[in-house]
């Protein structure tokens, strides 16, 4: 955790120019479209964040849906095949600057709890994750050791049963 | 993620061409516009459609799951699993309260 920052929603304040990761794809997208998106509720876009507007790290959440209209009557156990609601956690950055510091578990921590709470008031089964191409190798591990899993037509995209974060909140 | 000539041009079996019509003001541009940020037109081209791309794939909110994916997801949702991992993942943000409300 660092001294002086804390989870924000992003605001005017925030300095998104400043911001510098790893991944060009979402550095463009905090400077260039994540304003645009939050403004618009295409997505939240929250920041790990100083008082003075330092973005140190960024994830987005939004809402989605899993069509399994695909699946056969006989493996539906008991369900419809009415799309599954879930959340997207779909971008997912820490600055250069605060790596090797744990901001990138303490912010998935952030994100999975946020996806939580909002789960208990608007309905979602399940987190995905989207992997950009160019992530680090640390962060695709991370994401597999707390159960996120890849799916085979999409491996880029991971999936986490929101069920398995609210067992794990519950016995914080 | 940022694609580069020659990330793929070492490598042409990872390499697909695809060719398209450009009006020709448009192309026109382009070359200029390539030349006075140093980049050759097919780096400038590739680096623009990425982004939109990568902005278009996740503004799709409806994701279509073929009959394997569906198993998986089915069996996440029916078979719980213990997680140890994710509890200590969790318990790093155990005191903390919701953040605060959008403002913009």
């Amino acid at each position: 955790m660092l001294d002086g920052f804390e989870l924000q929603q992003l605001a005017a304040h925030h300095r998104r120019d400043r911001f510098n990761c790893r991944a060009d794809s979402l550095n463009a997208f905090i400077r260039k479209n994540a304003k645009n998106q939050h403004k618009n509720r295409t997505t939240r876009v929250y920041v790990y964040a100083s008082a003075e507007g330092v973005i140190a790290a960024f994830f987005t959440l939004s809402a989605h849906l899993l069509d399994v209209s695909g699946l056969p009557e006989s493996l539906l156990k008991g369900r419809t095949h009415l799309p599954i609601p879930a959340t997207l956690l779909g971008r997912f950055a820490v600055d250069r600057t605060y790596e090797g510091q744990g901001i990138g578990r303490l912010l998935l921590s952030y994100a999975l709890r946020e996806a939580y709470r909002s789960s208990q008031i608007v309905a979602s089964a399940f987190v995905l994750l989207d992997v950009a191409q160019d992530a680090s190798t640390q962060a695709v591990h991370l994401y597999r050791r707390c159960g996120f899993i890849s799916l085979p037509s999409h491996p880029q995209r991971m999936i986490l049963p929101m069920d398995e974060i609210g067992a794990s909140v519950s016995a914080d | 993620m940022i694609y580069r000539t020659d990330m793929f041009m070492s490598d042409p079996a990872n390499a697909d061409r695809v060719d398209i019509r450009l009006p020709r003001q448009l192309k026109e541009r382009i070359r200029k516009i390539a030349a006075q940020t140093g980049r050759s037109m097919s780096d400038f081209i590739i680096t623009a459609i990425t982004e939109k791309v990568d902005a278009t794939e996740t503004s799709i909110e409806r994701w279509q799951l073929d009959e394997d994916d569906s198993r998986i997801v089915m069996d996440l949702l029916t078979q719980p699993r213990d997680n140890p991992e994710l509890r200590a993942l969790m318990a790093l943000t155990a005191s903390e309260s919701p953040s605060a409300p959008a403002t913009t």
